[in-house]
C-alpha cells in the first residue's frame, strides 16, 4: 500500500511540471505599458534608402512616456512583416530583404499592449540589365520562345506570354508575368499573363500588333504578333432549340477556350415571323424571353436569332419560343385585411400559386418571379414598378411617403402574369 | 541558510506523508467537502496584484491518506492599482488535484496537493472599469498546508495553505488560502 502511495505521489510530482498552456503576452504588455507610463510608440528606421536583397534594416521602437522621456522598447514589442517572403523579421527590430521581382513597398508593424504602429520600407530588386518577352511553349513548362520572326495568332485565341531577364549576373525565366507592365499596340489584351485577341476585329483581314513588357524602367524587345483571320466556324450550340417563355436557354461556344468565353459578344434578335415582337435578352450565352405570353397569338411563328461573335467572326443559331408550362396562376395571401397602413410595419406576405395543364402545382424557385406594384390607374405596371428580389413571395409594406392609394399587384412567372387589384394603401 | 531551512521543511513534509502510518479505518473511501477563500499574489510584469477568489470543492479518499479533489472558484474581488489605472482579476478557477494528507496528530494534519489548475486571467483598465484582455490559462498546481480538527466536531477542520497556481516568464500567480473542510 505504501508503495502505491509513493508511486502516485511521484507520478503527481511529474504532472506538476506538465506544460503551461495559455498566452499571457498581451496582458503582460498591457500592465508593463501602464507601469512604464507609455503614452505612444513610434518607429525609427536606421535609414530610408531602398533596401536591396540580402541587406538588413534596423528599426527602433521608441516609447514616449508620461514623464516626457523616451524609452527604447524594441526588445519588448512584437515585430511583423506584411510580406515575409520579401522582408522577413530577422530579430528584434531587424528586417532582412529577400529577392523580389520588382521594386516592392513592404509594410511592417509592431504590436504592444494592444497598440499597433505601422511603417513601410521599399525593397528593390537588383538592377535589371536585360528583359525579353516571348511565348511560352504549350505543354512544356520552363521554355520561352523568343524569335525575330512574327508570331501568328489565330482568330479568337489566347497565348501565354513569358519573360526572360538578367540582373547582376543572375538570369531568370518567368511564366507568371503579373509583375511586368504589358504594352500592347492595338486591340490585343494581356490578361493573367495571356495575350488575348478576342477584342481584335479581324473582319477586315489579318492585323499586325507589337507588344512589349516594361519592368523597373527597362523595356523589353518588341514582339511582332500577326492576328490571323482564319476561323472557319465558331460553333455555338444549346441543349435544345426551344426556349420556354420565362425560362433560360444557355448557348455555349464549345470551340473556344474557357478563358475567352467572357469576350464573346452575344446578340439575340427576334426574327419577324409574327406579331407582336418578343422582348428577349441574352448575356453570357443565356437567352431569356421576358415578356408575357398572353400577347402571343401564334406560337408556331415565334423564334429568335442568336449570334455569337469573337474577333470579327460570328456564328448564328436559332431558337423557337414555346408556350409556358403555366396554365393557371394566381397571387395568394393569408391576410384578412387588404388595407395597408402607410408607414406601418406589419407587412402582408403575398405568394404565387401556379399550375400546369394537368393541374399539377409547379415548383417556384427563388429568382423565377418578377413582382410589380403600381397604381390601379395604370393600365399595366411598368418595368420601373418592379419590387422585391424576385423571390417566391413578396413582403408588401406601404412606405411613409407613399402617395398612391389604390394599387395593382402583378407577378410574372414563366411568362404568365397574375394580378390583384383588391389591396389599398390607407392613412 | 534560508535555502537550508526551506529544504528541511520540504523533506519533513515528504517524510510525514510517505513514511507515516495510514490506518485503513477512517480514511479509505471517505468523502469530504471544502469551502475556502484564496488571496493571490498575481505578479504581471513586476506589478503585484492581489485579487481574491472564493472556492468550493469536494474530494474522495480512495487510498489511506490519498484523495482525489476537485475545486471550483469564482472571483470575489479584483484588485486595482489606481496610480497605474490598471487592475487584474481571476475568474472561473478549476483545480483537479491529488491530496496527500498525513493522519491527525494532536489535532493537526499536514497535506500536499499536486494537480492542474485552469482559470481566466483578466486585465482591467481601472479608469473605465472595463476588461481589456482575457486569457484562459492552465498550469501545474501545487499546494502545501496545515489542517486543524475542531475539537467538538472532529469531522470539521480548518486549514491554511500556500498554493502556486501559475508560473511562466511573464506571469506568476501564488496564493494563501484559508477555509473549512468537512469529512463525511
Amino acid at each position: 500500500m505504501r508503495l502505491v502511495q509513493r508511486m502516485i505521489f511521484i507520478f503527481s510530482f511529474f504532472m506538476l511540471n506538465a506544460c503551461t498552456e495559455g498566452e499571457t503576452t498581451e496582458i503582460f504588455e498591457f500592465i508593463l505599458a501602464a507601469d512604464l507610463g507609455i503614452e505612444e510608440i513610434s518607429l525609427v528606421k536606421e535609414h530610408n534608402d531602398n533596401l536591396r536583397p540580402g541587406r538588413e534594416l534596423r528599426v527602433k521602437a521608441m516609447a514616449l512616456l508620461k514623464s516626457g522621456e523616451s524609452l527604447d522598447i524594441s526588445e519588448d514589442v512584437r515585430w511583423f512583416s506584411g510580406n515575409p517572403s520579401v522582408l522577413s523579421v530577422a530579430g528584434e527590430g531587424v528586417f532582412l530583404a529577400w529577392e523580389t521581382m520588382s521594386t516592392t513597398e513592404v509594410p511592417f508593424r509592431v504590436e504592444f499592449a494592444g497598440l499597433v504602429v505601422r511603417s513601410e520600407v521599399t525593397v528593390s530588386m537588383a538592377p535589371l540589365k536585360t528583359l525579353e518577352v516571348g511565348f511560352a511553349k504549350k505543354g512544356i513548362s520552363g521554355q520561352c520562345e523568343i524569335a525575330p520572326v512574327a508570331f501568328e495568332m489565330s482568330q479568337c485565341t489566347a497565348k501565354k506570354l513569358c519573360v526572360l531577364g538578367e540582373y547582376e549576373g543572375e538570369s531568370f525565366l518567368r511564366e507568371e508575368t503579373s509583375f511586368v507592365d504589358w504594352v500592347t499596340g492595338g486591340d490585343g489584351l494581356v490578361e493573367e499573363g495571356y495575350l488575348i485577341n478576342a477584342k481584335v476585329d479581324l473582319s477586315g483581314g489579318d492585323v499586325n500588333e507589337m507588344i512589349r513588357a516594361k519592368l523597373d524602367g527597362i523595356s523589353s524587345n518588341l514582339l511582332n504578333v500577326i492576328h490571323v483571320a482564319d476561323m472557319e466556324d465558331l460553333e455555338i450550340n444549346a441543349p435544345s432549340n426551344k426556349v420556354m417563355m420565362g425560362r433560360e436557354l444557355v448557348f455555349q461556344a464549345d470551340s473556344i477556350s474557357a478563358r475567352l468565353q467572357p469576350y464573346i459578344k452575344w446578340r439575340a434578335e427576334n426574327f419577324d415571323l409574327g406579331e407582336p415582337e418578343a422582348d428577349v435578352s441574352i448575356s453570357d450565352g443565356k437567352l431569356r424571353a421576358l415578356f408575357e405570353q398572353d400577347f402571343v397569338s401564334d406560337w408556331d411563328a415565334y423564334g429568335v436569332n442568336v449570334t455569337a461573335s469573337c474577333s470579327g467572326f460570328s456564328s448564328d443559331a436559332e431558337a423557337v419560343l414555346i408556350e409556358s408550362d403555366v396554365d393557371l396562376i394566381k397571387i395568394t395571401d393569408e391576410s384578412e385585411n387588404h388595407d395597408l397602413v402607410i408607414g406601418g410595419d406589419e407587412p402582408v406576405i403575398l405568394t404565387v400559386e401556379a399550375k400546369n395543364k394537368t393541374g399539377t402545382i409547379l415548383p417556384i424557385s427563388s429568382g423565377e418571379i418578377t413582382w410589380f406594384v403600381c397604381s390601379l390607374s395604370d393600365p399595366v405596371c411598368a418595368l420601373d414598378d418592379k419590387q422585391g428580389d424576385n423571390g417566391p413571395s413578396l413582403s408588401l409594406l406601404a412606405s411613409e411617403d407613399e402617395e398612391v392609394r389604390d394599387i395593382r399587384i402583378e407577378a410574372v412567372f414563366h411568362g404568365r402574369k397574375a394580378s390583384r387589384e383588391d389591396f389599398r394603401f390607407v392613412e | 541558510m534560508k535555502q537550508f531551512f526551506l529544504k528541511l521543511r520540504l523533506r519533513f513534509f515528504l517524510w510525514v506523508i510517505l513514511t507515516g502510518t495510514f490506518p485503513m479505518k477512517g480514511f479509505a473511501l471517505d468523502f469530504f467537502v471544502v469551502l475556502d477563500a484564496i488571496q493571490t499574489d498575481t505578479q504581471i510584469a513586476s506589478v503585484d496584484f492581489n485579487p481574491t477568489l472564493s472556492r468550493l470543492g469536494a474530494g474522495l479518499f480512495f487510498l489511506p491518506g490519498v484523495a482525489l479533489e476537485a475545486q471550483g472558484g469564482f472571483s470575489s474581488s479584483p484588485d486595482h492599482i489606481n496610480s497605474l489605472g490598471v487592475g487584474s482579476e481571476l475568474e472561473a478557477l478549476e483545480i483537479v488535484s491529488l491530496r496527500f494528507q498525513s493522519p491527525y496528530d494532536v489535532g493537526y494534519s499536514a497535506f500536499i496537493k499536486l494537480g492542474r489548475a485552469q482559470f481566466d486571467l483578466l486585465a482591467y483598465d481601472a479608469t473605465k472599469s472595463v476588461s481589456v484582455f482575457q486569457e484562459e490559462l492552465s498550469s501545474g498546481y501545487f499546494a502545501v498546508g496545515l489542517q486543524k480538527q475542531v475539537n467538538r466536531w472532529p469531522s470539521l477542520g480548518y486549514a491554511l495553505s500556500y498554493e502556486q497556481l501559475y508560473r511562466d516568464e511573464k506571469v506568476k500567480i501564488r496564493g494563501l488560502s484559508f477555509g473549512y473542510s468537512y469529512l463525511f
